[in-house]
């Protein structure tokens, strides 16, 4: 059977018009959905008026426009390092001066992207960079996600992500089926929300500071138990030389180009530090951590806190949000130690920081949320 | 810009083509040629708009240099012409790899390296154009104006990564009428072969992507396992990612009423590396042939010359592909695989098709780890581990680890992106569908204007559609060269 032009002619009508209703009703639907999961908002809104926000992205990385705010606002001390770092405050400081970019360096990698961002623009008088246990752990590798942060950043994809995070997580469909629960107004704090898990938990980033907002945490406290259920694969029993190399070259970058850097080892609770130690499997990896990364401090006349443990802290175990995190209490603690620092004093409020630590509002808050 | 972009599937090829056929209907049809040469500028430009007067000097000194061959006939006008373009290819694209050498050689640092960017489709529009040249010094090609001479280096569906395309071929429908007019069918067959070249890219040579890029940039921690899988995932998303481009390119091409040469017709069916290579990035095989190998002599002359010959050819490929040792291993490495291959056809010694396939297909996978690899040294850790067979284990978790557990055999923490179960599954549809399955350019003569098809076609397209929304729009591997 021949085919005429017609034919042809009628097939590619309804080939155009199959492929463009579909793609003007999946977009329709996802632009329809992100705009009422407050997931819409551009990076330029968000730097423009992050003051007031709670950014808590279910379909992006909410940390990177943290780096956008602090090239602008340039204080003078940073935290760079995971989300163990998040729970700084600047309320603990003279003038609010300072930003916690927690969340953004997952590795030792990261943490020089980070730096290097914003060398680029200013020079930060005080970095307190945050190291992990797994940032000198071989087989803990996190390039994937160094490539989604930073080298793809395209917040349009986020139409697209919205299917696949729906089709992951059957709580975001059937959030399409309750919009009421979606707020513009975080109840917590009282800041405007961007983001489904900022406007429905308020959970999110508080970027006035960067500090992470445990919403859902704060409203419903877990138990001691149940917090402290941490990723095995992040320990291990191997420390990695070129690792070592790379942390002494960060550290050196960051000295030789005019900032003070004080490294903390952040806190794990008592209970978890304590299962660590007495492990087998950890037990050589965690000592080996430590002394190596005091013993490069100390050669390179760099501050060093190690604050692995909440209880050298004079802090207990409630001060914590799971395994891994400290409660913004535990960082006021140790902000307090930090002002031993002499670079560091200066820029801490410690009269109001230690009247807050000793009147906290939980053991959770230090401050309350609206702050 | 990308084939698999946003941009240009939703923007600039409906503009382009709109405009081309209301130009080619209401307005000389040169001007819509002059149209399409504005929008493969742009196209070009949207990269780096900083090379396009590189591409239009180019462009402006061979046609010229065309009209003078074809009027005086002259050696040393050829002579020049091609020494020009291999100049220009030379400095932008060897530069930087030849002042290594002679540093690395010399033990100090003799020359300060230029750090010159490799402008994108150099090494195309310069193998285009050197055969444009050759071809009007034998008048083969007739020079026509400037702007079909324009038209045939820069129309964006091959400007970038081919097919390489001759001009004697082309300029009949470059010049004809009824290429100024829309013709339902071709433009049926243009959308159905884009569809399927989209797919084939963008969903699968993409998702192997991950996998190979753990593999080779991991290449001392590899087990036997993932190495293997590291090679032949490698081997199938080159040639996904590769072939779907130029069956978009010959999709696009017909949109315009332009029938592009066909580039790879099921090379891994191959069951030679004759065969691999009369299947496997075709017009660039032809381009040698006519160019190269049999200026060179080709088998005129006895096999020992013949053997040289190939091996020079081959040689030349690898540098071809690329500024480094890797290539020019890789192309030897081929020279080497395509003289025995001519020397045992000579001894005449039948062996089943399997083995013929087996041995054809191990070759190429083995060649392009090199073709793959950073460096020679990554190349031969790959290929040691693949030959390691005291290095094998499997995933210390998972579905492997409970199969083989307590059989004594080691596992590891599995360093690939996806499981050993899924991986292995995956290469083996992969491997199934190539075998099995005709290619798109064969299937093209099915393709009829009827339901399955549309329904094919649009499953395929909004499925890319999908995939480039959610994690992007992925480089061609072949750009870089």
């Amino acid at each position: 059977m021949s085919y005429d032009n017609n034919n042809w002619a009628l097939w590619i009508k309804k080939w155009i018009s199959i492929n463009l209703l579909i793609i003007i009703l999946v977009t329709s639907f996802s632009f329809f959905t992100i705009k009422a999961f407050r997931e819409n908002f551009t990076d330029d809104y968000i730097v423009a008026n992050y003051e007031n926000i709670i950014y808590g992205s279910a379909l992006v990385d909410s940390s990177l426009v943290k780096l956008d705010i602090v090239k602008h606002l340039q204080p003078n001390v940073i935290a760079i390092g995971s989300s163990r770092v998040m729970q700084f405050r600047k309320n603990y400081f003279y003038n609010q001066d300072f930003y916690t970019l927690g969340g953004l360096a997952s590795s030792l990698d990261e943490a020089r992207y980070v730096y290097n961002q914003i060398k680029a623009v200013y020079t930060p008088k005080v970095v307190i960079l945050g190291v992990d246990l797994w940032w000198l752990n071989p087989k803990f590798q996190q390039s994937n996600r160094y490539n989604r942060l930073f080298n793809n950043r395209n917040y349009n994809r986020r139409y697209a992500k919205l299917f696949i995070e729906m089709k992951n997580n059957p709580k975001i469909l059937q959030q399409l089926l309750n919009l009421s629960a979606i707020n513009k107004q975080d109840s917590l704090g009282n800041r405007e929300t961007v983001g489904l898990t900022a406007a429905v938990y308020s959970d999110g980033y508080r970027l006035s500071d960067g500090s992470y907002q445990y919403g859902r945490f704060i409203t419903h406290p877990k138990p001691l138990m149940e917090r402290f259920q941490y990723d095995h694969n992040r320990i291990n029993d191997e420390i990695d030389i070129n690792q070592m190399d790379n942390f002494l070259n960060l550290i050196r970058e960051m000295r030789d180009n005019g900032t003070h850097v004080i490294v903390l080892l952040p806190p794990f609770p008592n209970e978890v530090y304590t299962q660590m130690y007495d492990s087998d499997k950890y037990h050589d990896f965690l000592l080996a951590f430590e002394e190596n990364i005091q013993s490069i401090c100390n050669n390179e006349n760099v501050s060093f806190f190690d604050c692995s443990n909440l209880k050298w802290l004079g802090a207990s175990d409630e001060e914590t949000i799971d395994g891994f995190h400290g409660s913004e209490l535990a960082y006021g603690r140790i902000i307090n130690k930090m002002a031993e620092d002499k670079t560091l004093a200066p820029y801490i409020n410690l009269s109001l920081l230690q009247e807050e630590i000793n009147n906290p509002v939980s053991t959770i808050q230090m401050i309350p949320c609206s702050q | 810009m990308l084939f698999n972009s946003f941009s240009f599937i939703l923007c600039f090829l409906p503009i382009t083509f709109v405009i081309f056929f209301i130009l080619g209907r209401y307005a000389p049809n040169r001007y819509a040629t002059l149209w399409l040469v504005i929008a493969s500028f742009l196209f070009y430009g949207y990269w780096d708009i900083q090379y396009i007067p590189l591409l239009f000097i180019s462009i402006l000194f061979n046609y010229y240099m065309g009209k003078k061959l074809y009027n005086t006939h002259s050696k040393t006008w050829l002579s020049l012409g091609i020494i020009v373009n291999l100049s220009l290819l030379g400095y932008f694209k060897y530069m930087n790899f030849f002042l290594d050498n002679i540093n690395t050689l010399a033990g100090k640092n003799l020359f300060d390296m230029p750090h010159v960017i490799l402008p994108l489709g150099i090494s195309f529009f310069t193998f285009t154009q050197i055969a444009y040249l050759i071809d009007t010094y034998r008048k083969e090609a007739i020079p026509n104006s400037f702007v079909v001479y324009a038209e045939f280096v820069t129309i964006f569906p091959h400007l970038i990564a081919g097919p390489i395309i001759s001009y004697k071929d082309m300029l009949p429908q470059f010049i004809n009428p009824k290429t100024f007019i829309p013709d339902y069918k071709n433009i049926g067959m243009g959308l159905s072969l884009f569809s399927m070249g989209l797919f084939k890219k963008v969903v699968i040579a993409d998702s192997l992507s991950p996998v190979v890029e753990k593999v080779f940039t991991h290449t001392d921690k590899l087990t036997f396992l993932e190495a293997w899988i590291g090679a032949i995932s490698y081997t199938f998303q080159l040639y996904f990612d590769f072939s779907g481009y130029s069956e978009m390119a010959i999709g696009l091409g017909l949109l315009f009423n332009l029938k592009l040469p066909v580039n790879f017709n099921s090379p891994y069916q191959a069951t030679s590396i004759i065969d691999f290579w009369r299947r496997w990035h075709m017009t660039l095989g032809l381009w040698v042939k006519d160019y190269l190998y049999i200026p060179l002599g080709g088998n005129r002359h006895g096999e020992w010359n013949k053997m040289r010959n190939l091996l020079v050819s081959m040689f030349l490929i690898g540098l071809w592909h690329g500024a480094g040792w890797t290539f020019i291993i890789w192309g030897t490495l081929h020279g080497i695989f395509l003289m025995v291959n001519h020397q045992w056809r000579r001894l005449k010694i039948a062996l089943p098709k399997f083995v013929n396939w087996s041995i054809t297909f191990l070759c190429v996978t083995f060649a392009w780890v090199f073709f793959r690899a950073q460096s020679v040294h990554d190349a031969y850790q790959v290929i040691f581990c693949m030959l390691d067979i005291t290095n094998f284990a499997i995933p210390d978790h998972g579905l492997a680890a409970k199969l083989f557990a307590n059989t004594g055999i080691a596992s590891i923490k599995w360093s690939i992106p996806s499981s050993l179960g899924t991986s292995l599954l995956e290469l083996f549809i992969l491997f199934a569908a190539l075998l099995l399955l005709k290619n798109p350019i064969v299937l093209q003569k099915k393709i009829k204007p009827k339901y399955t098809w549309l329904l094919l076609t649009c499953i395929l397209f909004l499925i890319s559609m999908c995939y480039i929304g959610t994690f992007g729009t992925g480089e061609f591997l072949y750009f870089q060269f």
